[in-house]
């Protein structure tokens, strides 16, 4: 199968680029005939400590098959060797946070070629087939998203994994199909955009290079519902745009 | 819609206390949690309640590359010295100081040792930091109505230089009623300043020697037992929306008429209450 995948993405407004905690998994353009394909998004929890690295070590994990005990242990292994003040110990002691989202293509043997997705939090996958949105995963609608989703926590904690809610979803690609992997602040307002004006897809497979995105993501920070809300929360952005052909 | 308003570096909030330092803020808890209080005078819990406040704060805004000025924080207190900046150390004197220098500037860092469950019916102990930027304090009377004066000239001032802030939250401390002057009007003008996402939010929370219940969060004053808590009833604010989610999400009954105000806290409600008070509203 023929993948193409490319990542767009934007810090939230106001911070510098070494201030984005997303991360997305290939971060690079990608095209290659596989047979088989990971990706993923991660969004870190800005009040947590270290939560970009946290971010990206879990997006490579689920695309090179690393157990979440390994990433934990590396995660820790990289911050305390670090020297801090008070406040950023403290910190460490409670862990840092994030939403991932991982997609896993296949070359099906027969007819039928499969996907499985599993995400933890806010991150969205939706699959898209000739312009129309088959699905969404695991919001469906704009309402869902909310200020506190169980995240992936960097430390082992019964009582917090307990809480962690890992989803799966099992489907099947076409020829030609799109995925989406989406962090939470550009797919509330895309489920949105569906919901008010159903040209949510188009607007995303125009996006071609870094300069479509950032501009559309300017402008709908700037634009206001009629709640006066931004149209898209200032947060940071990162959309991964996955197209597959057999 | 108010209280939405992005709280960010560029465009801070800030948090303003009005502590009570009278004489009888040394007299102990008297609820029926004073066991929880462990035999600390209000002053005690007061000052630990809010040095972990002050140090719940600093590590929320912290960063892995340095403090994110997200507030400024102010502590007035007001008793026998009078009305004033009640920081101590290197922020003494100072009124409004941003996230970052409390982080680096406490009084001293003391050792303490903190007892959790370990899960398997025993207790871990454990060695943390606790930093001290507040000392317990009490003697004289309550000069309540020049504390709210203090805080309205210092609020209008701040605002002046942030006029598009999520509104500042000022939350008063006290054991007893005002002994300067009737501190209403005082309060009124400070619920009347307003920045561009809101006006200011007021709440104030009464601590008790008496082992009378403590009423929390209520919707009328009907079931308060005097004057003196339905003053400071009238003088808080309506709790907005996301306090209100907090709320309900600790199980406490919430209206659109619940105001930020407890009656005879003891130390628990006291946590509680600076918990609800100050956690972010727009930070994610």
């Amino acid at each position: 199968m023929h993948v193409t995948a490319k990542t767009f993405w934007l810090p939230k407004r106001g911070n510098s680029i070494d201030e984005y905690e997303d991360a997305a998994y290939p971060f690079e353009f990608f095209e290659a005939e596989v047979t088989e394909f990971k990706c993923a998004v991660a969004d870190g929890a800005t009040e947590t400590s270290f939560a970009a690295l946290w971010a990206q070590l879990l997006v490579e994990g689920f695309t090179q098959k690393h157990l979440l005990k390994e990433m934990r242990a590396r995660w820790n292994a990289d911050v305390r060797q670090r020297e801090l003040p008070w406040y950023a110990e403290e910190k460490l002691e409670k862990g840092a946070y994030a939403a991932l989202a991982g997609l896993y293509l296949k070359k099906g043997r027969g007819k039928k070629n499969p996907f499985s997705i599993e995400a933890v939090g806010d991150c969205c996958i939706f699959h898209v087939r000739e312009n129309q949105m088959l699905s969404s995963f695991p919001m469906v609608r704009s309402e869902e998203f909310h200020n506190a989703p169980a995240l992936i926590c960097s430390h082992e904690d019964a009582r917090v994994d307990a809480q962690m809610e890992k989803l799966s979803r099992k489907g099947e690609w076409k020829d030609g199909d799109s995925f989406f992997l989406l962090t939470d602040a550009i797919a509330c307002w895309a489920l949105r955009r569906e919901e008010e004006m159903q040209d949510m897809t188009n607007v995303l497979q125009n996006i071609e290079t870094q300069d479509d995105f950032c501009r559309l993501v300017d402008e709908e920070r700037q634009s206001l519902l009629e709640d006066g809300r931004a149209a898209m929360k200032n947060d940071d952005v990162t959309l991964l745009c996955v197209t597959v052909c057999t | 819609m108010p209280y939405t308003a992005e709280i960010s570096r560029t465009n801070p909030s800030c948090f303003l206390f009005l502590i009570d330092q009278s004489g009888s803020m040394q007299e102990p808890f008297g609820s029926a949690d004073g066991a929880a209080a462990g035999g600390k005078t209000k002053a005690e819990g007061l000052a630990d309640a809010i040095n972990r406040l002050l140090q719940n704060l600093v590590i929320k805004c912290a960063k892995s590359d340095g403090i994110r000025d997200y507030y400024h924080v102010g502590v007035i207190g007001y008793g026998g010295k009078g009305v004033g900046p009640a920081f101590g150390g290197a922020l003494k004197d100072k009124e409004m100081v941003p996230v970052s220098e409390i982080a680096n500037n406490p009084m001293r860092v003391e050792q303490r040792v903190k007892k959790t469950d370990d899960g398997a019916g025993g207790i871990i102990e454990q060695k943390i930091k606790f930093p001290v930027w507040f000392d317990a304090m009490g003697e004289g009377g309550t000069p309540m109505c020049t504390a709210f004066i203090t805080a309205n000239k210092l609020l209008t001032k701040w605002m002046s230089e942030h006029p598009n802030c999520f509104p500042p939250i000022v939350i008063n401390i006290s054991d007893g009623e005002s002994s300067d002057m009737d501190p209403y009007q005082a309060a009124c003008d400070l619920l009347s300043l307003a920045s561009t996402d809101g006006e200011v939010l007021l709440f104030n929370l009464h601590l008790s020697s008496s082992k009378e219940k403590a009423i929390e969060y209520p919707s009328s004053d009907e079931n308060l037992p005097d004057d003196h808590s339905k003053l400071l009833y009238s003088m808080s604010s309506l709790l907005p929306d996301y306090m209100q989610k907090m709320l309900s999400a600790e199980g406490l009954p919430v209206t659109y008429y619940t105001r930020g105000f407890v009656f005879n806290a003891d130390l628990v409600s006291v946590i509680r209450f600076l918990d609800i008070g100050t956690r972010p509203a727009n930070l994610r």
